[in-house]
């Protein structure tokens, strides 16, 4: 069975939350949005987007409230929560020490 | 604070189950439908973009699995899905459900009902502070064969100020006591203790105080504490008691307090208790002569038992070097009180438990077999659920919650059961607890039941395991696999493993039936029947002197004997079994070399031996003419007449003076087993007319036995009237029949029979009945085969012989697996039988030949029933 293992673990909790922290979205702007802003360099199945939002959810980061969506069907749209936003503030910070260090490492080696 | 968010999203996703899921349906089908309009945008057909976007998401179940996993709840869920699940499967078979919880019900019942007794008895031992911690110190004396004897007031005041292993050391002994000016004179049981008593058993009164540390000296005020039931019945529950004062032997006490109910010590009929001390007893040999008192005292914090028996043994060999008169040969044990108070009951106890564990092993064997017989019919089910992609332990769980939810139900039918059963089990508990401790139903208990039903849900719910994942899948899926590809060889084990403890079982009952009859046969040495007893313990202040205490005896025999029905009656100083004491030394004139000997003493009246029905060996009874105007006399018993040379009668002997005055032995009767039924008296007896009777003293006749013609006790209310005319105050105790008194004897073995019988009757039906189940389950499956047989020329007396030789194969290899454990686990019952071997043939061969016939029996009908098949309808379902 596929896990959401395309990306780097916990990347797309972050890329989710960080697209949440703009807008509410639902599921499928979601994926959209993903597709739109990371192109072909980063391949975030259909598959393994829900049980990305599900896990999310039940960790209290974001949470979810059925509306009326563009086309007006009812969707689940999807925001951050307060300690989201606080979660989020720290996997960033988290986010841009690992990558520097391994930009630094990666030149490094290069070099 | 996250916990604010997460709760409810937990407890949402479990009890609003069904809304989660529609919403997530929901979610997952916006989706798709959103990227399939977008992909028919970018110009694909319908069909196309729809299958595309299913695509994308890469198998809709499986991400909605993976959803449902970020719920964390799904283990909560999978088990009550399970549990609904085995719900539906019970209740899809009501007749297997009914069986299968009426088997463990009566399995967990049994062990449930046992174990409150052995917790009552054993586990929980009374209301006492910190029981463990409390031993009881005896005197022994190996050279005159005392290995357990009552303590002599010097040695205890010795052993308690010389020894720093105890807190507290109290001593006591029995004593009744006339309780009168309270409606009808009574005599009651009671205690006369050190004061400290109360506070080495750490157990506080429900009224008023205990005893302080200077009542009972001599001069003191008259103090007393009496027990609940006591103040129950005679002061009607007075919380005004205390501080009042009532009349005990005549003279005024004041009552102290009131024990709490339930505390019955040292005896369950124990009524009061009473201050003594002992002052100047270590001085003096007197002291240290009388050896009359139960020590018990408390342990210091980590001192061990053993510890404190060294030293009282150091001590008690110090003594008999500085007071070689008195203390010469006198050692000294301890004992903890737990292991005194329940001695013989300990083992039968143990042996009750083994047996019920053995009744509840094949309980879940036969309910073990029945799921697997039943396992093999859901072959198919499982199969598909494993295609389903159900893994093994999903399918285990599915199984263990079938089983545990079967084991729940019948715990419950289990406690029912042995709630019902607590009335018929007081017998159960050891006498000097009685009252003092009962079954109940408890925390303890629930918990006991509930482990018990645990254990055996998971036994018998995961046997059918194995057999179920050796299926193979391919064969399950095809229609007529049922009978080939049967594995029996686990089904076969399990019955012979129950037909071997089944022997087991019976083997053990049949033991200690065999002991109940041999006891039954035994001859007490008097004849029991219709015989009515009763105590008259005489009061010192009313009958201060001989004569009238000789008085009071004739006149009571005269107005007995005046009673219609009445043959013959006679007094005696204790009857047989009331009392193992007042023994005294056996002398002989001119035999200084005889070894000393105890042997027990009886003042009687001269009609009281011919009234027991003892047998006169030689030289006469005692008559009327036996009194102090005439020569002194005496009846031994054959025991003691063993220890004489020679012709006894008209020797010359004495009973705890070797110096005289010389009686003159007229007469040998056979013995009274005075201890027990079950074990041959340790001491012969001695009997003097009371008439000849000297002194006030401990061997005055108290007990008073009359043989009539019908219903005994249709005579207790008449006798009891012309004692009260005689003396309106005198005290009539223990009014019952001599055989009432034989019977105790056997009551609590009877009992025990009587659980072992049931036990075992219910450890033969169940192996009978795995046997049958699994011989049915196999002639069904061969039906095929037996059909092909038949039409090749089979005759059906080959055929029953067939399913026979099976049966008998595994109920041979099963019998005789229980004939091995017997032997071996026998031995540990020696001491509960009589006059039976614990390896005894005759039992073993019976229950072996029990359990096979039964075994056989059960077989016939699966035989007959496979010698009747039809070759025609047989072949025709290939």
């Amino acid at each position: 069975m596929s896990k959401p293992t395309d990306l780097v673990q916990g990347t797309l909790d972050l890329l989710i939350m960080k697209m949440l922290a703009l807008e509410p979205m639902h599921g499928w702007a979601v994926s959209q949005r993903l597709k739109q802003i990371s192109g072909d360099v980063l391949q975030v199945s259909d598959g393994s987007l829900y049980p990305a939002l599900h896990k999310l959810e039940q960790e209290g980061w974001i949470k979810a409230e059925w509306a009326p969506s563009e086309n007006n069907r009812r969707a689940k749209y999807y925001s951050l929560t307060r300690i989201g936003r606080r979660e989020l503030e720290k996997e960033t910070a988290n986010w841009s020490r690992l990558s520097a260090a391994i930009t630094q490492v990666v030149q490094l080696e290069k070099g | 604070m996250r916990w604010l968010h997460t709760v409810p999203l937990r407890l949402r996703s479990l009890f609003r189950r069904r809304r989660v899921e529609q919403e997530l349906d929901d979610e997952i089908r916006y989706h798709i439908e959103r990227q399939a309009e977008q992909n028919i945008a970018a110009g694909m057909t319908p069909g196309e973009a729809r299958y595309a976007a299913l695509r994308a998401m890469g198998g809709v179940e499986q991400r909605k699995e993976e959803c449902r996993d970020m719920r964390k709840m799904h283990l909560v869920e999978d088990v009550l899905r399970d549990l609904q699940y085995a719900v539906r499967m019970m209740r899809r078979n009501p007749g297997f459900t009914l069986l299968a919880m009426l088997i463990m019900g009566l399995g967990i019942g049994a062990n449930t009902a046992v174990f409150s007794v052995v917790d009552a008895v054993l586990l929980k031992p009374f209301s006492f502070r910190q029981p463990d911690r409390l031993v009881t110190v005896w005197e022994e004396n190996m050279r005159l064969g005392y290995p357990h004897t009552d303590v002599a007031a010097g040695n205890y005041l010795d052993w308690k100020e010389q020894s720093d292993a105890f807190e507290d050391l109290a001593a006591y002994f029995g004593n009744a006591f006339n309780l009168t000016g309270e409606g009808t004179p009574e005599r009651l049981d009671g205690i006369q203790a050190t004061p400290n008593l109360f506070s080495v058993l750490g157990v506080k009164p429900a009224l008023g105080r205990w005893f302080n540390s200077s009542e009972g000296l001599p001069g003191q005020s008259q103090v007393t504490i009496l027990s609940y039931g006591l103040w129950k019945r005679k002061f009607g529950g007075n919380p005004q008691i205390v501080g009042q004062s009532i009349l005990i032997n005549d003279q005024p006490h004041t009552v102290a307090g009131v024990m709490p109910e339930g505390f019955e010590f040292p005896r369950g009929d124990t009524q009061l208790w009473v201050p003594i001390q002992f002052p100047g007893t270590q001085s003096g040999s007197a002291g240290r002569n009388v050896h009359l008192l139960s020590v018990v005292g408390r342990l210091k914090p980590l001192i061990r038992w053993q510890q404190a028996e060294t030293q009282v043994q150091t001590i008690a060999r110090r003594l008999a070097e500085t007071y070689p008169e008195t203390n010469k040969d006198y050692g000294a044990l301890v004992i903890p009180l737990q292991q005194e108070f329940v001695r013989d009951a300990r083992l039968s106890l143990w042996l009750l438990l083994a047996a019920s564990v053995l009744v509840l092993a094949i309980a879940c064997s036969n309910v073990a077999n029945m799921l697997l017989t039943r396992g093999v019919g859901r072959t198919r089910e499982i199969a598909i659920r494993s295609a389903l992609g159900a893994g093994r332990r999903r399918v285990a769980r599915q199984l263990l919650a079938e089983g545990v939810l079967l084991s729940a139900t019948a715990c419950v039918v289990g406690v029912l059961f042995a709630a019902a059963s607590f009335q018929f089990l007081d017998n159960l508990i050891p006498p000097a607890l009685s009252g003092a401790v009962f079954p109940t139903v408890d925390l303890r208990l629930l918990g006991f039941a509930v482990l018990i039903s645990l254990l055996s849900g998971i036994v018998f719910g995961l046997a059918p395991l194995r057999e179920t994942f050796r299926v193979d899948l391919s064969e399950a899926f095809r229609a007529r696999s049922a009978g080939s590809g049967v594995r029996i060889r686990s089904r076969a084990f399990l019955v012979a493993f129950e037909t071997a403890l089944a022997v087991v079982v019976v083997a053990g009952t049949g033991l200690v039936v065999r002991t109940i009859m041999n006891i039954g046969a035994v001859d007490p040495g008097f004849r029991p029947q219709n015989v009515l007893t009763l105590r008259l313990e005489l009061a010192a202040n009313q009958y201060p002197t001989i004569e009238k205490r000789i008085a009071f005896y004739r006149e009571v025999l005269g107005r007995v004997h005046a009673l219609p029905g009445v043959i013959s009656a006679g007094f005696t100083t204790f009857l047989p079994y009331t009392n193992f004491g007042g023994a005294t030394g056996f002398f002989v004139e001119g035999r200084s070399d005889i070894p000393p000997t105890m042997v027990y003493r009886r003042e009687t009246s001269s009609e009281y031996l011919a009234a027991m029905g003892v047998s006169l060996l030689k030289g006469r009874w005692f008559t009327e003419e036996d009194d102090r105007n005439h020569l002194l006399v005496t009846i031994i018993s054959e025991g003691a007449a063993r220890l004489l040379d020679g012709d006894p009668i008209g020797r010359h002997v004495n009973f705890g003076n070797p110096r005289g005055p010389w009686l003159t032995v007229v007469g040998v009767v056979g013995d009274m087993r005075e201890e027990g039924v079950a074990l041959p008296s340790r001491r012969a007896v001695g009997y003097t007319p009371y008439a000849q009777s000297t002194e006030v003293w401990f061997f005055n006749p108290r007990d008073l036995a009359i043989r009539v013609q019908a219903d005994p006790m249709s005579l207790a209310a008449a006798v009891q009237r012309e004692v009260w005319g005689i003396n309106p105050n005198q005290t009539v105790a223990q009014i019952r029949t001599l055989e009432t008194i034989l019977d105790q004897q056997v009551s609590n073995r009877k009992l025990q029979a009587a659980l072992l019988s049931a036990f075992s009757l219910l450890s033969i039906s169940l192996a009978a009945l795995g046997l049958y189940a699994l011989l049915s389950f196999v002639v069904q499956a061969r039906k095929q085969e037996f059909g092909v047989r038949m039409a090749l020329g089979a005759t059906p007396r080959q055929l029953v012989a067939a399913v026979l030789r099976q049966s008998v194969r595994w109920i041979g290899g099963g019998v005789l697996a229980g004939l091995a454990i017997t032997l071996v686990v026998a031995r540990s019952l020696s001491s509960l039988l009589y006059g039976v071997e614990p390896t005894d043939p005759l039992t073993l061969a019976a229950s072996v030949f029990l359990l096979f016939g039964v075994g056989v029996s059960a077989a016939l009908v699966p035989a007959w029933r496979a010698s009747r098949i039809d070759p025609m309808t047989a072949l025709r379902h290939e």
